[in-house]
């Protein structure tokens, strides 16, 4: 399997693209921006852009869909029924996707204040805004924040350490040093 | 993408390099693989898509290299120049730098958390949205150089010096600072405190 990361100037945000070693059917995890590099990377590695996963419906992570469509036939996954206007997969909690047999965790990271999905797939953790390298990810009110922490704290406890974070917005982590130096686990 | 695949060792969670089913402590013909593969860093101009993670690398100069999407976490980096060099979207977590060189870097997206650093220089660096969480460091400079929206939180940093710099939202949350100098920088915007955690 190969992931590979798009970094876009719309928000600062970090797409994934991931897919097997032989190209084919692949998945695209928060594209803000459907830039010239993303296409290079689809179509260089000879993949299609089968499913479209959303960890949060900010436009940072949702804007590059309305190019991709027009591109790729692709279906999209989501906490939210719609997504600017196209319909999605709502995808719940615990889920085990199979995406074209790429095996996907589903985990829910839901307050009061704002719903999310984190992805895992294998020993990678897509995790939006929620939980960035040192961080809570992308800054909010004070009330997001403080609920953020409390519920990054219970899902990621027992997490193993060797998982690979890949944040919507900044550089890659590790869980481990997440446990170590986040203030937020320390 | 670096590799995610762990070594077959029994027991060992380190990530193997590309095209090996062993971590580079585990490999076969380990002394030939890893002068294989720094000869390849020497050699080229980008290193991308690389795990070189535990690589223990004395007095190579790579200079002006383009380094994105590489793992090298968990390494030791002794005598190393990476003057001019640009370090992306990168991992470098628990590793020891002693005596290296990063003048003059652009160094983004890139992640040093739980590393060690003894006498290193940072000097005239873009170094933006980088994690150097945990770091401990020693007799280190990173003068003149733009460290925004870098973190330093629960860092222990003892003789080093952050002269001219550019500190807006640069975190040191949590560090610990000892004859630490922020002379002619702006450190009124970093931030040293959490609102939510006062």
């Amino acid at each position: 399997m190969r992931c590979f990361i798009n970094f876009s100037l719309n928000g600062f945000s970090n797409a994934y693209l991931i897919g097997s070693d032989d190209g084919g059917d692949a998945i695209v995890i928060d594209p803000g921006e459907m830039n010239l590099k993303l296409l290079r990377l689809v179509e260089n590695n000879n993949f299609y852009i089968r499913h479209i996963l959303i960890t949060h419906n900010h436009k940072p992570h949702t804007e590059g869909i309305r190019t991709l469509l027009k591109i790729y036939n692709a279906e999209i996954y989501s906490a939210s029924d719609t997504i600017l206007g196209y319909p999605t997969k709502v995808t719940t909690p615990g889920t085990n996707l199979n995406l074209s047999g790429i095996k996907v965790d589903v985990m829910e990271f839901s307050g009061k204040k704002e719903k999310s999905l984190v992805y895992k797939i294998g020993k990678m953790l897509f995790t939006g805004d929620i939980l960035g390298a040192g961080n809570l990810g992308h800054e909010e009110s004070i009330e997001i924040m403080e609920e953020r922490s409390k519920l990054v704290s219970s899902l990621f406890k027992n997490m193993d350490k060797n998982i690979m974070v890949f944040p919507g917005h900044g550089p890659p982590s590790t869980i481990r040093a997440e446990k170590d130096f986040n203030p937020e686990f320390l | 993408m670096f590799s995610l695949i762990e070594c077959r060792e029994k027991g060992c969670r380190n990530f193997t390099p590309d095209g090996s089913d062993k971590c580079l402590k585990h490999i076969d013909k380990r002394e030939e693989f890893i002068s294989s593969a720094i000869s390849g860093l020497i050699d080229n101009e980008y290193i991308r898509n690389s795990n070189l993670s535990t690589i223990e690398i004395d007095s190579v100069i790579l200079k002006d290299k383009m380094i994105i999407v590489a793992n090298f976490s968990n390494s030791k980096f002794t005598n190393m120049d990476f003057t001019g060099s640009s370090l992306l979207f990168s991992l470098f977590e628990y590793s020891t730098f002693i005596n290296c060189k990063f003048e003059n870097t652009t160094i983004k997206y890139t992640n040093f958390a739980g590393s060690v650093f003894s006498e290193c220089d940072f000097n005239d660096s873009d170094i933006v949205n980088s994690n150097f969480n945990g770091i401990e460091a020693e007799n280190c400079s990173f003068n003149d150089s733009d460290l925004y929206y870098s973190t330093f939180t629960s860092s222990k940093l003892h003789n080093v010096t952050f002269i001219e710099c550019n500190l807006k939202k640069t975190d040191f949350f949590n560090s610990k600072r000892e004859n630490v100098s922020f002379k002619y920088s702006n450190y009124e915007e970093a931030l040293f405190y959490r609102d939510r955690k006062k």
